[in-house]
């Protein structure tokens, strides 16, 4: 079986712990226990890991940090396991969810059902609808039951009462988190950070590049460097308790308490009299053809492989999109050696990203085409090519420019969306603003966005590593500012990182994000809560 | 040939398109008849790729989103039992 993992690579070496076996449907396979499940089939070759709900067609790895639901598995009897984020473990049973219609899905694919047929089937007369669905419901689905209440015994069950009070709980430790819990552990005594990941960091941890902008802040090291040395910097913190594999699943405003979940399955609920949420971003997709393929995967989910496992995505890739993730991405696959056959942008002029970056990828001969998108991915059980075509000045196709690139791998680097969900649940006020990513809350100039929750990070505003540290740093400070600690050095500190965050969004590639940024803060967010309030949203 | 917005629950674009010329054409009802944004994933993939076919289709701009609701992330409903509740 072809083996997937780089060996050898200019920058990085891959620390993949000691050689496990795995099982994937009773076959075994050899995997590393630092690997996550997904990474470890990928490595084996493996694309399909489940086929979807209703059309059942493949679907394999995309998004790569539990964001979506393309990868889920039965693990050792538990159905439904994100396998993207779940360890590998010596002799682990894993199992692909299969359903007995999986097998027409080539009929299913064919039929191409109208629209509307299937919410419309059978409701009318009313008595066939019940028989009819109970049918049908054979047809769909995602795993079965577990057949033993593993991982429910009553030990566990006796914990999931357990609540801690804190003073500042900061939800997510990537880049913004970390240096909100590092500034505000310095004045509060009682700081708890959780992320849903099994090592703190965020996406950090993927960034092989050199981060630019002032060096005093961040820049100048690459950003796996700069996760380490921030979470070390967090251990010998006596005042912040960490959580890692704790996924906060809920904020409940009227009790005002955090329902997460740990990797136990147990709950832990959390009250704290300030929050902060740094949820960061995920990946956008776009609509084409055969979008669910394996194969087509988001550039971020492509970084994780590559940077955090050492697995190569594929042989020839194409990258869709020219912001700097894209460019970026597109660099670091030259780095593992592997093709990459173009970038297409629907753009016009020029790309998106920096022209650092767009220099680097031209520099090693990666075509640039503009004014194309993609309008179908080729392959049945995984992608073997790619049909893009030209566009209008209305960014409509235009008809017989199609043509086909040869490629075993998509990425697409579209942009990021905020992670809003978390923050949405606090009531703030919601703009759309498209140059910030989609969704954002109103915020004023201390990042709060309600009485008792603050932002910082992608998830207020898809920026960068660097201004997501400052912006954490600000919020870390501000929410302890209002938890009573701090003195007039606080204040200083706040003026300097401000100085700092206006600086760096001052370079002149994120002009449009300062406007953006600049119409969002409010003075007075009591107002907006109160206006919020009155019309109900 | 499909073109699918929302991967957990396998809505394609046309399903969507269908919905909003049948008139289901605000987000709140388009997911309750579609199942779009109600997945696994709580609409990470499929929203705002929803809100942009419903502002395409409907000649709007995006400003309107669904509700977001607890839990977030998909929870096993054995972590949700307490003690008390469980009889075997």
């Amino acid at each position: 079986m072809e083996d997937w993992r780089i060996y050898e690579h200019p920058i990085l070496e891959f620390d993949r712990g000691n050689e496990v076996t795995i099982y994937l449907d009773g076959k075994p396979m050899k995997a590393y226990s630092n690997e996550t499940v997904a990474a470890a089939l990928y490595a084996n070759g493996v694309r399909v890991f489940s086929k979807s709900i209703k059309y059942h067609r493949p679907r394999g790895f995309f998004c790569g940090i539990g964001r979506c639901s393309a990868c889920m598995m039965e693990v050792d009897g538990v159905p439904n396991v994100k396998t993207c984020v779940a360890r590998v473990r010596d002799g682990m049973h894993v199992k692909m969810q299969k359903t007995f219609a999986d097998r027409l899905t080539p009929f299913l694919n064919m039929m191409n059902l109208s629209p509307m047929v299937y919410i419309k089937m059978f409701t009318k007369p009313g008595f066939l609808y019940e028989p009819a669905m109970k049918i049908m419901r054979q047809f769909t689905g995602k795993g079965s039951f577990p057949k033993d209440s593993t991982g429910y015994n009553s030990e566990a069950r006796a914990k999931t009462q357990e609540e801690i009070s804190t003073e500042l709980l900061i939800v997510g430790a990537g880049p913004a988190g970390l240096s909100a819990a590092i500034e505000a552990g310095q004045l509060s005594k009682d700081v708890v950070i959780v992320d849903d990941k099994d090592r703190f960091g965020g996406q950090l941890i993927k960034q092989t590049h050199m981060f630019f902008s002032d060096v005093k802040y961040a820049a100048g090291k690459r950003g796996y460097k700069l996760a380490n040395e921030l979470v070390k910097k967090l251990s010998g913190m006596k005042t912040v308790r960490a959580f890692t594999n704790t996924t906060a699943v809920g904020y409940y405003p009227s009790e005002n308490i955090m329902l997460l979940l740990r990797p136990d399955n147990t709950t832990l609920r959390i009250r704290a009299k300030k929050y902060i949420v740094s949820t960061g971003a995920y990946e956008k997709t776009l609509v084409f053809e055969n979008n669910d393929l394996p194969g087509v995967y988001g550039a971020g989910g492509v970084q994780t492989l590559l940077n955090v496992y050492g697995i190569k995505p594929g042989k020839m890739g194409l990258m869709i999109g020219t912001g700097n993730v894209s460019l970026i991405v597109a660099y670091h696959l030259l780095q593992a050696g592997i093709d990459v056959k173009a970038i297409v942008a629907p753009s016009f002029r020029r790309v998106r990203g920096y022209l650092v970056h767009a220099a680097k990828v031209r520099r090693h001969g990666i075509p640039i085409i503009t004014r194309h998108t993609i309008v179908k991915a080729l392959g049945n059980e995984k992608v073997n090519g790619a049909v893009i075509t030209k566009l209008d000045d209305g960014y409509r196709p235009i008809p017989e420019t199609e043509r086909v690139i040869d490629c075993d791998f998509i990425c697409i680097g579209v942009g990021l969306n905020p992670a809003y969900d978390l923050i949405q649940l606090f009531n703030p006020k919601m703009v759309f603003v498209p140059q910030l990513g989609g969704f954002v809350p109103v915020r004023d100039k201390q990042f709060r966005i309600t009485e008792n929750a603050y932002v910082a990070g992608d998830c207020s505003g898809i920026e960068e590593a660097t201004t997501a540290v400052l912006e954490g740093r600000l919020s870390g400070l501000h929410a302890a500012l209002s938890l009573g600690y701090g003195d007039d050095s606080v204040l200083q500190k706040i003026d300097e990182y401000e100085w700092a965050l206006k600086e760096d969004r001052n370079s002149s590639f994120s002009t449009a994000i300062r406007t953006a940024l600049e119409a969002i803060p409010v003075e007075n967010i009591e107002e907006v809560i109160m206006n919020n309030v009155r019309t109900g949203s | 040939m499909k073109q699918i917005v929302c991967t957990c629950h396998d809505v394609t674009k046309e399903d969507i398109e269908a919905a909003i010329d049948a008139g289901y054409d605000d987000i709140e009802t388009l997911k309750r008849i579609t199942g779009v944004t109600t997945g696994q994933c709580q609409g990470k993939r499929c929203m705002v790729l929803t809100l942009n076919i419903l502002a395409n289709k409907k000649s709007l701009s995006i400003e309107e989103t669904t509700k977001i609701r607890a839990p977030i992330d998909p929870i096993p409903l054995g972590a949700l039992v307490t003690t008390e509740n469980i009889t075997h």
